[in-house]
């Protein structure tokens, strides 16, 4: 677009990037058209209300391209805890069928995107392929203007319940733009986890784009859990369509990450629909962690639940933004906001901003938030007890993170989370013996 | 009191005042607790008993600004109150915090450990500690499902007070300062906490009971009985002042005192 | 109940009461804005070159800024050259010496108002400066209070008399620069009340300024400036209302306070700016910009308001706290009917160690009204041990109308503790009945659970106020349920 743009600006080189990128007339002119919107919205900046608590500065010259994959060691996987059912591996945004586990449970489809985004689509997937229904644009602008490869992941009605699939998102370098798309088929069920992880510690840019979509009584289990390394920045998009008497589960940990942000939007549609949220926002070290969603209530008798929990240790900043919004003649809906911070260190910042934008009057919606050090009382109790202040400081820290812990129901996955909270405090061989 | 008594003196308060937010709740305290006794402290609502309680546990939120305490000849105002707690001082809390996400058994072991450790002994296994506790939950009327909850998680009243008195007779402490535990139990649990206490009374150890109501004080038979009011003891006698409380109310006391 | 239930069928059919034009001559500048303009209110009110500069900056400052939007409000582009700067009552250009200098027709209006301004008439306890339009008419009770060496006066008396405390203050809460409203009111402000505390004094009396808006197409721009000295005190209210007009009308003012050492500023609104009509049309777009910094050590602001006027009110009474041990409050309640927008809140931005703020808000939105509540606590990394409790409440009354929470909390010190709360329901359906249940009619119920909803923030009021506040609440509401 403007001379001044290429090149030396983070815009600029994202510009450069898509221009060489294969796929095929339709998937270029269809880059472009994202590429050209987002040139001229720009990248979000510090001014942006929404982008307040997200330095995106810190793209500063980092490359952007979506990367050639380079070769991860076998056993880049190991780390993650036992996983049952399908496994698929996406490489820096690129679908990897080496990685991936062939076998698929009942129902479920796993279609690769890099054949499918060759071919023009119907309008309302290009739609969607474009700016999207997320909360901010943008990303999904940068999404689609870098988009190579992504999977559309399917389960039928008739799918083996609860089954679990597993993505995991290895980024070595550069950026990665992967997109995918979940269908869950009425009375469907699944639980999808997602991994981040950066092995090498490279600088990265990630900005996934999920588009979900849940049927009538389909539930869905979503697991986020960002991994990645000291230089990785993040940007992750979830958007959730819900329809009646369908629930959606997002469980999210931020463990990792220099820049972690996640923009999660779910709307209710269906009469009955329901949605959980929770996250762990582990801002610790020099930790960027800022959650934003919003719900939105459409239709009648729809609820809602949040809980977020957030640490901030060293110089660690994390932030919650979450808003729900009531729509008129969603008459009955239910929402609860639950935000609590604990902020260890004296360099470490936490946001809270639980918001409600109520336009129905039939309605119960609450939130709390709460900020501060450990809790006095907790303290001295334990201390009467006869525990040292720093066992118990670090188990009281561990109890409050596990207040969204609790919440995830894979074993495997849950004792997962606990240790890497563990890792992050003092004497954990023996808060170990504690947890409930 | 008689200076025949010849067993060790474990608590010893002198002229102690503190205040909380520039509020005065003790002044002029004078208190001493022998081994082997069982001392009941009474006093209407707002009389300074609790305060008593968590500032002799270590509470920061009160501060002394005059007179002494000594705990088995040390001075007890410099420790730290886990240090306290391992030299043996419990305190039964008024409102037991709940703590979700700690394991009740988990930190009853380590806090038996930590005063074990205190007094070089060997730490126990959690296989004996298991024995130990499963033993005394018995003597509580505790169940099992006791033993996977969060402290104090999603208990009622009652059990919050039961589980207080199971810690006491787990640690085995030398000065046992109960507060209120009396408060919010039927007639069955009462009980139930009387029998705990009572199995742990010893020539070593001693109890005082804050209390306001005299019934607890029909299972455990105090040997002294003290009105605190105004921030400080204004009346001292054996249990049949706590059946003249009851009979006559704290007003008489007060009087007496001012008259005095 | 402290207060008897309203009785609804006195009140049926009242609308808007002080909704009446007061037809006096003024003296008014043509519509329009330039630097021409500001330089001809600096000359109507002879001030010094100090005060034209400073709303020179401003202005120029404000050419350069865009209109803020936000917050969660919508209507029609303003513009700015169809507006007056400059409306006074005529006789009265060089203001009033005294009471028997005021034009009978202004006095006669303000007893319409309810706000007496012959002394003998008035509580006793209370002086008061009457503002109308662009110029204050009257101030009661300045000797009595001179007698305590307290300063009220009309803020041109104070422009001339009192330079060096102006020069001092002025613009130090809210600098000419904040925000493009009080950028827009630095340049243009007209009056307003000034007061001043003199070290270690209790004001003897409550002061009081009620603003009044007559002449059409005109804005009031009014400033006040209060300065409480070490270990003063001091209680202020103020109260306003506009006529019914088709037109919307602006009102952007700015409010300073500063509260020195052990220093203790109250201050109570009881907002009735004429609201529209029950289409929408008409009403006052209230911006105003009202911040007290607490600079001493131990000093306390108290923010108290009532809002139930204006079609749209945009304000955020906030604290600075910058002194030690020193405590912010903000109590409000905010009522929308039928097209009202409010948005509206506070700022606690905790500076010093040991800063303590409470934040109690009650919004209750009727008919097709928009109602916000926008605070922010900030607790900076320098305020060790600050604490925050922010209560949050909306009531809402009809299925097209909104209520909206945004709070946003920002903590930089790890020993402080910010806790906040927030409910939206509408009004209870057990209360509701149990009150019908007892024999009480759907709108003495109604009333009561409202004013029960606003107890906290009610009780904050000096007395003469509760019990306006009480009234304007039940007309504010009438028919808002059904």
């Amino acid at each position: 677009m403007s001379a001044v743009a290429e090149g030396t600006t983070p815009l600029g080189r994202l510009a450069e990037a898509a221009a060489t990128l294969a796929g095929g007339e339709v998937a270029h002119a269809r880059r472009r058209a994202a590429l050209d919107r987002l040139l001229a919205l720009g990248l979000p900046g510090p001014r942006d209300d929404a982008w307040k608590y997200s330095n995106l500065r810190l793209l500063g010259r980092r490359d952007l391209a979506p990367a050639t994959a380079r070769p991860v060691a076998a056993d880049a996987l190991a780390m993650l805890p036992a996983r049952d059912g399908t496994t698929v591996v996406f490489l820096d945004g690129r679908f990897q069928p080496s990685m991936s586990t062939a076998v698929l449970a009942r129902g479920l489809s796993v279609t690769p995107l890099a054949a499918v985004l060759a071919a023009k689509l119907p309008p309302a997937l290009e739609a969607r392929l474009g700016a999207g229904d997320g909360i901010d644009e943008r990303i999904r602008l940068l999404n689609a203007a870098l988009l190579v490869d992504g999977a559309h992941l399917s389960v039928a009605p008739d799918g083996a319940p609860d089954q679990q699939i597993h993505v995991v998102h290895l980024a070595t370098g550069g950026g990665a733009y992967p997109r995918l798309a979940v269908t869950l088929a009425p009375g469907a069920s699944a639980r999808l986890i997602e991994y981040h992880l950066t092995p090498g510690d490279a600088e990265t840019l990630a900005a996934p784009v999920a588009d979900i979509e849940l049927g009538v009584g389909a539930r869905l289990e979503h697991y986020a859990i960002t991994l990645a390394g000291a230089h990785a920045i993040e940007l992750q998009d979830v958007s959730v369509r819900v329809a009646a008497d369908a629930t959606y589960r997002h469980r999210h940990l931020g463990l990792g990450g220099q820049l972690a942000r996640l923009d999660l939007r779910v709307r209710l549609e269906g009469e009955g629909a329901s949605t959980q949220l929770s996250g762990l926002l582990l801002a610790e070290q020099s930790r960027q962690i800022d959650v934003r969603t919003v719900v939105e209530h459409v239709a009648p008798r729809t609820t809602s639940d949040q809980v977020y929990r957030g640490v901030g240790k060293d110089r660690g900043r994390g932030s919650y933004d979450g808003k729900v919004v009531v729509h008129k003649g969603a008459m009955k809906a239910d929402s609860r906001q639950s935000s609590k911070n604990l902020l260890l260190s004296p360099g470490a910042s936490l946001d809270s901003r639980p918001q409600l934008e109520i336009n129905a009057d039939d309605v119960k919606c609450s939130h709390g938030a709460t900020t501060g050090a450990l809790d006095e009382q907790m303290l001295f109790y334990l201390l009467a007890r006869g525990l040292d202040r720093d066992i118990a400081r670090a188990l009281l820290t561990f109890a409050f993170a596990e207040d969204v812990i609790a919440k995830i129901t894979l074993p495997a996955l849950r004792r997962f989370a606990e240790e890497r909270v563990l890792g992050s405090l003092p004497a954990a061989p023996l808060i170990r013996e504690f947890i409930a | 009191m008689t200076d025949t008594n010849q067993s060790e003196l474990l608590l010893e308060i002198k002229d102690l005042a503190a205040e909380v937010q520039g509020r005065k709740v003790l002044d002029g305290l004078n208190l001493e607790v022998r081994a082997g006794e069982v001392h009941a402290i009474m006093g209407p609502n707002g009389a300074g008993k609790s305060t008593l309680a968590q500032l002799l546990a270590g509470r920061s939120t009160y501060k002394v600004t005059r007179g002494e305490v000594r705990y088995r000849g040390a001075d007890l105002l410099s420790l730290a109150p886990e240090e306290r707690a391992r030299r043996g001082l419990f305190l039964g809390f008024q409102y037991p915090v709940e703590i979700p996400g700690v394991n009740n058994v988990y930190l009853l072991k380590a806090a038996l450990n930590a005063r074990r450790r205190e007094q070089g002994l060997p730490e126990v296994d959690a296989f004996e500690f298991l024995g130990l506790v499963r033993d005394k939950m018995r003597l509580m009327q505790m169940d099992d499902s006791f033993l996977s909850r969060g402290v104090n998680e999603g208990f009622s009243g009652g059990e919050k007070k039961r589980n207080e008195i199971l810690q006491m007779t787990v640690l085995e402490p030398t000065l046992a300062i109960l507060d209120e535990t009396d408060s919010g139990l039927d007639i069955d649990a009462l009980k139930v906490v009387a029998n705990g206490v009572n199995s742990l009374k010893r020539a070593d150890r001693a109890i005082v009971l804050v209390t306001h109501y005299q019934r607890l004080l029909e299972h455990i038979i105090p040997d002294r009985v003290h009105v605190l009011a105004a921030g400080r003891i204004l009346k001292s006698g054996d249990k049949s002042l706590a059946l003249e409380l009851e009979r006559r109310g704290y007003d008489w006391v007060r009087h007496e005192a001012s008259a005095a | 109940m402290a207060t008897k239930p309203q009785d609804l069928d006195s009140l049926v059919g009242q609308q808007y009461r002080h909704g009446f034009v007061t037809d006096i001559d003024s003296d008014t500048v043509p519509p329009g804005l330039n630097e021409d303009v500001i330089r001809l209110i600096s000359r109507k009110k002879g001030e010094p070159e100090f005060l034209l500069n400073w709303r020179l900056v401003a202005y120029r400052h404000w050419l350069t800024m865009r209109e803020p939007h936000w917050a969660h409000v919508r209507y029609a582009p303003i513009d700015y050259q169809a507006i007056s700067y400059y409306s006074a009552p005529k006789a009265n250009t060089d203001g009033p010496k005294s009471l028997a200098d005021v034009d009978p027709k202004l006095l006669a209006t303000y007893e319409k108002l309810g706000v007496p301004l012959h002394e003998r008439a008035r509580l006793a306890g209370v002086a008061v400066d009457a503002v109308f339009d662009s110029v204050s008419v009257a101030t009661t009770f300045k000797e009595r209070l001179g007698e305590a060496g307290v300063i009220f006066c009309p803020f041109s008396d104070a422009v001339r008399e009192h330079p060096a405390l102006l020069e001092q203050y002025l613009g130090s809460v809210v600098p000419t620069t904040d925000n493009f409203y009080a950028a827009l009111n630095s340049a243009v402000f007209t009056d307003g009340s000034f007061v001043y505390i003199p070290k270690g004094v209790r004001c003897p009396m409550e002061l009081s300024t009620y603003f009044r808006i007559n002449a059409a197409k005109t804005g009031q721009f009014e400033r006040t400036l209060i300065i409480a000295d070490e270990g003063s005190h001091v209680s202020y209210l103020e109260g306003c209302s506009a006529p019914m007009r088709d037109e919307n009308q602006l009102h952007a003012a700015v409010v300073e306070l500063i509260a020195l050492r052990d220093a203790n500023i109250k201050y109570s609104t009881v907002q009735n700016w004429y609201p529209g009509d029950e289409n929408g049309v008409g009403g006052i777009f209230n911006f105003v910009t009202k911040r007290g910094e607490c600079r001493g050590a131990n000093s306390r602001i108290s923010w108290t308001q009532v809002e139930t006027g204006s079609a749209i009110t945009w304000k955020y009474p906030s604290c600075v706290l910058t002194g030690e041990n020193s405590v912010g409050e903000f109590y409000s309640v905010a009522v929308a009917n039928n097209y009202q927008q409010a948005d509206t809140g506070t700022k606690m931005i905790h500076i010093g160690r040991n800063t303590k703020s409470t934040i109690v808000s009650k919004g209750i939105s009727a008919g097709h009204a928009q109602n916000s509540y926008r605070g922010l606590v900030k607790v900076l990394p320098s305020a060790e041990g600050a604490r925050n409790y922010t209560q949050c409440d909306s009531l809402l009354m009809s299925e097209h109308c909104g209520a909206h929470t945004f709070p946003y909390v920002e903590v930089k010190n790890p020993t402080a503790t910010v806790e906040h709360e927030a409910t939206t329901s509408r009004i209870g359906e057990d209360q509701l009945f149990y009150c019908l249940q007892r024999g009480l009619s759907q709108e003495d119920a109604v009333n009561m659970i409202v004013s029960g909803f606003c107890k906290t923030v009610f009780k904050e009021l000096p007395m003469e106020f509760a019990v306006e506040a009480q009234n304007l609440l039940a007309v504010s509401l009438e028919g808002a349920v059904g």
